[in-house]
């Protein structure tokens, strides 16, 4: 589904990505971790396309199709979804009126009309009930004076109600408490499916416990060191990544 | 906004949108004579910088001649930052859209007390004041 | 003799009977000259141009209690919370207190100090942690270090949550005329640790107390604390609570300062942030009134991009109580992306009460958002008259409004029993019946 060919990327003048290989299968959820400055947040915002970000080698594949020069905007039409690690804010705008923006703006893009106003109530209650999101929440301003786990719900509600092909979740367990954590958790989980695929960069073992990983990755120093699966993350929680340097140098 | 008789209230809402090269000065003259017993006001002036070559001054004047008055006055200063732009963006929103929206939800306070077509005609002029400004 | 030089004397005795193997012996030293150089601070001192310890400095204080006293747990049961369990570290005189209390060594610890300082299994943490958040310049706190013996000792592992909030409560039994105790507790949460702490000081009598205490908390990455601290001593009592907390990245340290008692209280509380995605809040709901005074110096340093911190501090003021706020942030050059707020609004009930209210922000970094406001006001004349239109009498609309205005502060403490106690005491300390519940 998602195929990164050799990877390389810099920003500004420093580069970052040197060499990332990976390819992830529909159905199938994979876990990258790695040390900070590793070049995990890097990795997600060159699939996203931001144009910050330079290609220098390698190449993306989404369903076989070379995306490198897509904007940002189609390639979420064609199905890939960023969940941030630092939602913005956009003081005026409630989340509902976002959301209704981006649906339509997918559904322009594949020759759609908008989604009827009756259809879309329905939707964006029976996602935010399967997140735990009470009416109120749904016309304050987007991400603005939101709590952390507040911010990565939302997060997930706009993943649930998009319904894309290939998820990326940065760090979106990062400064919640445990229950925040099941709530997210539980989300990703239901929107799993066999047609699509989820990647979860984080920096905790503890949410692979929740979301759990068929492959899981080591990024250091803008590569894939090691691969491995679930119990590979429990490894790395135990020992930090101290071994992985050392192996990664020899 | 003058205030001479007794009782009397005032809001301003001034929102400003430089885009370009753009200056936006605010100049708001808030006067409250000495026969004004017990007069409020409240003045809200927001900026909204696009870009990095544009510029926003506020310039709020304040003669109260009467002891029993209650003035606030509260300013603020934003621009759409690229973080902004590029979240819209991986929703799908293209960059135009995304800049119509927000520049939206900042005058919505505005826009809202608009009759209905009014409103509308606001928000396609606003939609093409603003065309081409990006980048 | 005054109580600098009463301290100092004391020291070479307390010193000389400390254990052989005290880990920390070095570091006392070093605190003692410390304390030794600068002595009690003075008006003079920016940081305590609004209260004086020029009282407390005339007070013969003892400094170490002549025998162990009995506290009846019937005398003392209004203290504690019932409504929920909780594990308890109790202090008589600054003596543990078994019988009172509740430890526990089961997948966390809820200890005592002096025994994290003995035993072995501790000494690792002690030597990761001890004095590293707390500031080593600082006159009072340097003292408390110098003399540290006795205190809470909390340590909950990595991605434990744990089951039962924690109450730490220091009684004065009033066996001494005037007693001066410094505890010294430490808490750590590890990675992914959660915990709840309530935290009281109580005298029992009318006798003179001064208590000078240092509390370190560490949140490991991605951990959370909450730490309420209930200020409702008696009359006859000081305080000086000095509070560091070192955060490191995504964690959350939320800390509620509730002071309704006390003669002179002197909150430090200082919030360093250690990495990114740091949430720090600091909420607190003063009500004093005649010739108490509350001082809250408060000071968060962001050091990293991405955190945030919310600073929200009511206070009400009735007849000639004083009270002081001073709110600093600093931002370094590194920390974009800063969220900081910081509000501090104050009700004046009479003219002869005073607040001095001082924001401090020092900004190194440009893409920030930062905020302050503080009002100074009085109650709203014509909300009290719509009131009593509706029949309630002047005495409950004027709670009613008070209570209203502390509200905010009140909604985010998030353990309900705190709530309800909280409710409780400031309906008390208003003279009313809420004939509502919150």
């Amino acid at each position: 589904m998602l195929k990164i060919e050799n990877l390389h990327a810099r920003v500004e003048d420093k580069e970052i990505l040197k060499g990332i290989n990976l390819e992830i299968k529909p159905g199938e959820v994979h876990a990258i971790m790695g040390p900070n400055g590793a070049g995990k947040s890097t990795l997600s915002s060159v699939i996203a396309g931001h144009e910050d970000f330079e290609v220098t080698d390698g190449s993306v594949f989404l369903d076989g199709e070379n995306i490198d020069e897509l904007d940002p905007e189609e390639r979420a039409h064609k199905g890939i979804f960023l969940s941030f690690q630092y939602p913005v804010e956009i003081p005026g705008v409630s989340v509902t009126n976002f959301i209704k923006a981006a649906i339509n703006a997918n559904r322009k893009a594949k020759g759609l009309e908008d989604m009827p106003a009756n259809e879309m109530l329905k939707l964006i209650k029976e996602k935010s009930s399967m997140l735990e999101i009470d009416r109120k929440f749904l016309s304050r301003s987007l991400n603005e004076g939101f709590s952390g786990g507040e911010k990565k719900r939302n997060e997930i509600f706009q993943m649930a109600m998009l319904e894309p092909k290939v998820a990326i979740l940065d760090e979106t367990d990062s400064g919640l408490d445990i229950d925040a954590l099941r709530i997210v958790a539980n989300g990703v989980n239901k929107l799993k499916s066999k047609d699509n695929a989820v990647l979860v960069i984080t920096h905790y073992q503890r949410l692979l416990d929740y979301i759990v990983p068929d492959f899981v990755h080591v990024l250091y120093n803008g590569k894939i060191v090691k691969s491995g699966t679930k119990e590979l993350a429990l490894e790395l929680e135990e020992k930090g990544y101290d071994w992985i340097k050392q192996e990664a140098a020899q | 906004m003058i205030h001479l008789g007794k009782n009397t209230k005032s809001t301003i809402i001034s929102k400003g949108i430089s885009a370009g090269k753009s200056q936006n000065s605010y100049r708001g003259l808030v006067q409250v004579s000495p026969r004004a017993t017990n007069a409020r006001n409240f003045s809200q002036c927001d900026s909204l910088l696009m870009g990095n070559e544009c510029g926003a001054h506020t310039f709020p004047y304040i003669e109260a001649s009467n002891k029993s008055s209650q003035i606030e006055h509260e300013a603020t200063t934003s621009k759409i930052g690229e973080d902004q732009i590029f979240y819209c963006n991986q929703r799908g929103i293209d960059t135009e859209t995304a800049i119509a929206l927000i520049v939206n939800g900042f005058s919505k306070e505005v826009l809202n007390k608009l009759p209905m077509e009014f409103a509308v005609e606001a928000q396609k002029l606003l939609e093409i004041s603003l065309e081409g400004s990006v980048g | 003799m005054e109580l600098k030089e009463k301290l100092l004397a004391s020291f070479a005795v307390f010193e000389n009977n400390l254990d052989l193997e005290d880990p920390i012996l070095d570091l006392r030293n070093d605190s003692i000259k410390v304390f030794e150089n600068k002595g009690f601070p003075t008006k003079k001192d920016e940081a305590w141009k609004y209260t004086s310890l020029a009282k407390i400095q005339n007070t013969d204080y003892s400094l170490f209690p002549k025998e162990e006293d009995c506290v009846n747990y019937q005398e003392v049961k209004k203290y504690f919370l019932h409504e929920i369990e909780t594990y308890k570290l109790v202090f008589i005189d600054g003596v543990y207190s078994s019988f009172l209390s509740e430890t526990t060594h089961m997948g966390i610890d809820v200890c005592l100090m002096s025994a994290a300082f003995k035993k072995p299994q501790y000494k690792h943490l002690i030597d990761k942690y001890f004095n590293k958040a707390a500031s080593k310049e600082d006159s009072l706190s340097a003292l408390n270090t110098s003399f540290s013996k006795e205190g809470a000792f909390i340590y909950i592992p990595k991605n434990t949550v744990a089951d039962k909030p924690i109450e730490i409560i220091n009684f004065s039994s009033g066996v001494e005329a005037a007693l001066m105790i410094q505890p010294r507790n430490m808490i750590i949460a590890d990675q992914g640790a959660e915990m709840q702490i309530i935290e009281r000081h109580q005298s029992l009598t009318k006798n003179e107390t001064l208590t000078n205490v240092v509390s370190e908390l560490f949140a490991e990455q991605n951990a959370k604390i909450d730490l309420y601290k209930i200020q409702n001593d008696s009359l006859s009592a000081s305080l000086i609570d000095n509070t560091y907390i070192d955060q490191k990245r995504d964690s959350v340290v939320s800390v509620h300062t509730f002071s309704f008692g006390g003669k002179l209280t002197r909150n430090n509380l200082n919030f360093f942030q250690n990495g990114e995605n740091i949430n720090s809040i600091l909420k607190g709901v003063t009500i004093i009134g005649d010739k108490q005074h509350v001082d809250h110096h408060t000071l968060v340093h962001h050091r990293e991009p991405n955190c945030e911190s919310h600073q929200d501090y009511k206070g009400i003021y009735d007849q000639s109580s004083t009270g002081v706020f001073n709110g600093k942030i600093i931002v370094d050059k590194l920390a974009q992306k800063t969220n900081a707020f910081q509000q501090n609004n104050n009700i004046l009930m009479e003219d002869k009460a005073t607040i001095n209210s001082k924001p401090q922000l020092e900004i190194f970094a440009d893409d920030v958002k930062c905020s302050h406001g503080c009002t100074i006001g009085q109650l709203d004349e014509d909300a009290l008259f719509y009131l009593q239109s509706r029949g309630i009498p002047k005495k409950e609309g004027r709670a009613l409004l008070m209570y209203a205005f502390a509200n905010n502060v009140l909604e985010s403490v998030a353990l309900p029993v705190v709530k309800k106690r909280i409710n409780k005491i400031i309906a008390k300390k208003l003279g009313v019946e809420l004939g509502f519940s919150i």
